[in-house]
């Protein structure tokens, strides 16, 4: 099979949304650092953590799609893919539970809980690279996502910023994800506006942060 | 001196801790502090080996032998910050 037919363009917008994605996410995780390293607080570990993570995988996945562009397409499903998803699974999966850690530390011993997260993270990325399909690893974090929006709205019953926050990101995480599953062919400014509103969803949690720590 | 509440959460235990500190021109002996903490023995034992921990605080012993407790750089940094982190805490309800 040929490799996919590089578009300009998208090449462009996903280069750009992804640098500016994973450097807010970096200047995030750095601006909470002097917080965390002063008080030492597990709200805020879990939380910057989150970002760490997410960063990580926006990363992966763009590698993912330069890769997919440029090799041969049956060499590349076959030989490459398994090992992205089973990173890429690892790293998203384990962002979503320390989004969800930050939502409920205040209600569950949170130490056991994120060993637990990671354990379930791996096995949920060694399920997805197994059956060698990004799909498997779509439905349960689709799963997961379900999971989180009724675990927050049961734990936090009033309007909660951190409740906000991990639904977006996590809903815009998916719909990036889904983006470049194979067969869902959107058009290409479809695919750019989904982008241009992730960053305006990580320029928002930016700001609200940067109005605290300066 | 600071004004000890009943409801404090650890942040804030330790802000009063360290406000008490550097509002005695940075030096207190151990007992007056145990006072204006408003602790158990025990709690403030565990706060003092916490606070030692993180370098927010050190011990000195004068030439007599008397034990003083002062505030580090980052002990001042931490008072400093306090009420921006607080505020970022609860606005991420973190």
């Amino acid at each position: 099979m040929p490799p996919l037919i590089f578009n300009p363009t998208l090449f462009i917008a996903e280069s750009f949304f992804t640098l500016i994605t994973i450097i807010l996410c970096l200047i995030i995780f750095l601006k909470t650092k002097e917080s965390y390293d002063l008080t030492k607080h597990q709200g805020i570990k879990l939380f910057r953590n989150a970002f760490v993570f997410f960063g990580l995988s926006y990363l992966l996945r763009f590698i993912f799609m330069i890769s997919r562009t440029f090799m041969d397409n049956g060499y590349y499903w076959r030989e490459i893919m398994p090992y992205f998803i089973l990173v890429l699974g690892y790293l998203s999966t384990t962002a979503i539970f320390y989004l969800l850690f930050s939502i409920i530390r205040k209600k569950f011993n949170q130490k056991s809980l994120v060993l637990i997260g990671h354990i379930i993270a791996v096995l949920i990325s060694l399920l997805a690279f197994a059956m060698m399909s990004h799909l498997i690893l779509l439905y349960i974090q689709s799963l997961l996502l379900i999971l989180v929006i009724i675990i927050s709205f049961i734990i936090h019953q009033k309007k909660s910023l951190i409740k906000t926050i991990c639904v977006l990101i996590l809903i815009f995480w998916l719909i990036n994800l889904w983006v470049i599953a194979p067969g869902w062919l959107l058009p290409v400014e479809v695919k750019i506006l989904f982008q241009i509103i992730s960053i305006i969803l990580f320029v928002w949690i930016y700001y609200k942060i940067s109005k605290w720590l300066k | 001196m600071v004004k000890m509440n009943k409801k404090r959460d650890r942040l804030e235990v330790i802000y009063d801790i360290l406000k008490t500190i550097s509002e005695n021109h940075n030096s207190i002996k151990p007992t007056p502090l145990l006072r204006y903490s408003n602790l158990s023995s025990n709690s403030f034992a565990e706060y003092f080996r916490d606070l030692k921990s993180k370098s927010l605080i050190k011990e000195i012993v004068d030439q007599k032998g008397s034990k003083y407790i002062t505030l580090t750089d980052k002990g001042f940094k931490y008072l400093a910050k306090y009420q921006l982190i607080k505020g970022f805490i609860n606005e991420f309800e973190l």
